[in-house]
C-alpha cells in the first residue's frame, strides 16, 4: 500500500432539505471538495458513495450526472451508519492500492423526521416492546447500563457529554443545532430511552460530506495534503451476547489496536477525536475503547472537563453526532472533514491549536466499525 | 467445522437481569413505557426480553436481580388470532 493524502474535503451544514434529493446534496458536498483540492471533476478516477436509505438506488452515478458524467468507476456503498466512512475507505483503497490518483468519497442521506423508527414488520406481528427493544436508543441505553453496572457510572456523567457536545457546536456554523443546554435541561429533558433523554440522542436530519483523495506524488503537486495515516474497517465477532444486545466495544477496540499500529501512533499522540456519540452513553464506552482514558475511567474523564474544547483530548470539537447531526451515510465523512479541517488550521472559532493528529471513529450497528487516523 | 448438528439443552425459567433500558418513546403503535432487558440464563444463554409486572422506573430495577419467564398474549394478528409471547417478570419464588 503507498501513502495517501486527504486534498480536499466539503461540506454542507446539516439540517433539513425539504426541496432538495439526494445526488443534489451529495453533488454539493463533492463540489466543494474537489473547489477545496484545486481540482475538476475531469481530474477524478474514482467515486465511493455512501448513502444508506438509498443504498439501492445509484446514488454515486447519480452525483455524477450533477457534477459531470466523465464514465469512471463508482461503488455504492451502504454499512450502517459507517456508510460514510467506509465509502472513504473505499476511496483510499482506490488509491493506496496504485490503482488511481485521485478518488473521491461523498456520504450523503436525506432521513426525513422518522428516523430508524420507521419501518415496521411484514408478518403483521410486532416484535417491539414484546420481545425488548431493538431500536437504537434502547440498545445504546443498554450498553450504558453495562458501563454502569460495571463502573458504577451515573446517568449525570453521561448527561454531561451531551452539555460538552451541544456546547461545542455552538462554535460550529455547519452544525444542525447550535444551541447550548445546561445538565439540569439535559436531565429534565423528555426520556426517550433510559438512561438517555432527548439532548442524550442524535437528531435525525439530511447532509452531505465529501472528500479527495490523492496520491502523494499527487498531493505535492498540488501542494496539498493531510495524510492518511491508517484507515481500518472491522466487523463484529461473535459472542453469545452480542446476539441480544449488539457488542459496541469489541469491534471498536479491534479497530482501535490496528489503527494505532498501522499508524505508529498511540491515543497519547491524538490532538483531536471525532468518535460515534450517537447516543451520549455511547461516547463514554469509546473513551475506553479508544484507549483515551483507562478502564472504568471513562465518567472520571468526563467529569475533569478533559475531553472538553482547550482539555487534553478534545474529543467532538464539532458538536459530535449529539448536536452536528447524524445523516447516516453522511456521518462518517464529516467526521473526516473535521479532523483534516483542524489539521489545516482552518477550524476557525473551534480550531484546536496546533492540532497534527485527529482520530475519527464511526460505528454502525449489524455492525462494522471505522477509524482513520490522519496527520500532518 | 462448516456444518454440524445440533444439541437440545433444556432453559431453565428463571435468570438474572443484566442490563435494561426503559423506553419512552419507540414506534407507532408499541405502547410505552417498557422495559427492555437483558436476561442472562444459568446455562449461559442470553436473553432479550421484556420485563413485565414491574415499575418502569429505575428505582424498581436492580442490575442482577432474579427474574422468571412468563407467557402472556402480546398482540392480535391480521387474522384476529392471540400472538403468545414469552415475559420476564420479577421472581416470585418457588422457582
Amino acid at each position: 500500500m503507498r501513502d495517501v493524502h486527504v486534498a480536499g474535503v466539503g461540506m454542507i451544514r446539516f439540517g433539513r432539505y425539504k426541496d432538495r434529493d439526494v445526488p443534489d446534496l451529495g453533488g454539493e458536498a463533492a463540489l466543494l471538495a474537489l473547489d477545496d483540492a484545486g481540482l475538476g471533476v475531469r481530474d477524478v478516477e474514482f467515486l465511493a458513495a455512501g448513502s444508506l436509505f438509498q443504498a439501492n438506488a445509484m446514488v454515486g452515478q447519480r452525483i455524477l450526472q450533477q457534477v459531470g458524467q466523465t464514465g469512471i468507476p463508482v461503488v455504492n456503498v451502504a454499512n450502517a451508519c459507517a456508510t460514510g466512512s467506509t465509502a472513504f475507505r473505499e476511496a483510499w483503497l482506490a488509491v493506496a492500492s496504485g490503482e488511481h490518483e485521485v478518488a473521491v468519497a461523498v456520504g450523503v442521506e436525506q432521513m426525513g423526521k422518522m428516523g430508524l423508527l420507521g419501518g415496521g414488520g411484514g408478518s403483521g406481528v410486532r416484535t417491539e416492546g414484546v420481545l425488548g427493544s431493538g431500536l437504537m436508543p434502547a440498545v445504546f441505553g443498554q450498553a450504558g447500563m453495562e458501563h454502569m453496572r460495571r463502573h458504577g457510572t451515573t446517568q449525570a456523567q453521561f448527561a454531561k457529554v451531551a452539555v460538552k457536545n451541544h456546547r461545542h457546536s455552538t462554535r460550529n456554523p455547519l452544525s444542525q443545532y447550535q444551541v447550548e443546554v445546561s445538565l439540569d435541561e439535559v436531565l429534565n429533558a423528555r426520556m426517550v430511552a433510559y438512561p438517555n433523554t432527548l439532548y442524550m440522542c442524535c437528531p435525525t436530519g439530511d447532509g452531505a460530506a465529501a472528500a479527495v483523495v490523492v496520491s502523494a506524488a499527487k498531493a505535492r503537486q498540488l501542494g496539498v495534503g493531510v495524510k492518511v495515516l491508517a484507515s481500518v474497517l472491522t466487523s463484529d465477532p461473535w459472542s453469545e451476547r452480542d446476539l441480544t444486545l449488539p457488542d459496541v466495544n469489541t469491534l471498536t477496540r479491534s479497530a482501535a489496536a490496528r489503527a494505532y499500529e498501522r499508524a505508529g501512533v498511540g491515543p497519547e499522540d491524538l490532538d483531536l477525536v471525532e468518535l460515534h456519540d450517537c447516543f451520549a452513553t455511547a461516547e463514554l464506552l469509546h473513551y475506553e475503547n479508544l484507549g483515551l482514558c483507562a478502564e472504568g475511567e471513562a465518567g472520571r474523564l468526563i467529569d475533569t472537563g478533559e475531553t472538553a474544547h482547550g482539555g487534553r483530548i478534545p474529543v467532538n470539537v464539532s458538536g459530535g453526532l449529539l448536536s452536528k447531526g447524524h445523516p447516516l451515510g453522511a456521518t462518517g465523512v464529516a467526521n473526516i472533514f473535521e479532523i483534516v479541517q483542524h489539521l489545516r488550521g482552518r477550524a476557525a472559532a473551534r480550531q484546536v491549536d496546533g492540532a497534527r493528529v485527529g482520530l475519527a471513529h464511526v460505528i454502525g450497528l449489524g455492525s462494522a466499525c471505522t477509524i482513520n487516523i490522519l496527520g500532518v | 467445522m462448516a456444518r454440524g448438528s445440533f444439541e437440545e439443552v433444556p432453559l431453565s425459567r428463571t435468570g438474572t437481569l443484566w442490563v435494561y433500558s426503559i423506553v419512552h418513546q419507540s414506534s407507532p403503535g408499541v405502547p410505552v413505557p417498557y422495559v427492555a432487558a437483558i436476561v442472562d440464563l444459568p446455562e449461559g444463554v442470553s436473553v432479550r426480553c421484556s420485563l413485565v409486572d414491574v415499575a418502569p422506573d429505575p428505582a424498581a430495577l436492580s442490575f442482577g436481580m432474579p427474574v422468571e419467564m412468563t407467557t402472556a398474549v402480546s398482540q392480535q394478528d391480521r387474522d384476529g388470532n392471540d400472538v403468545v409471547a414469552f415475559f420476564f417478570r420479577p421472581a416470585q419464588g418457588g422457582a
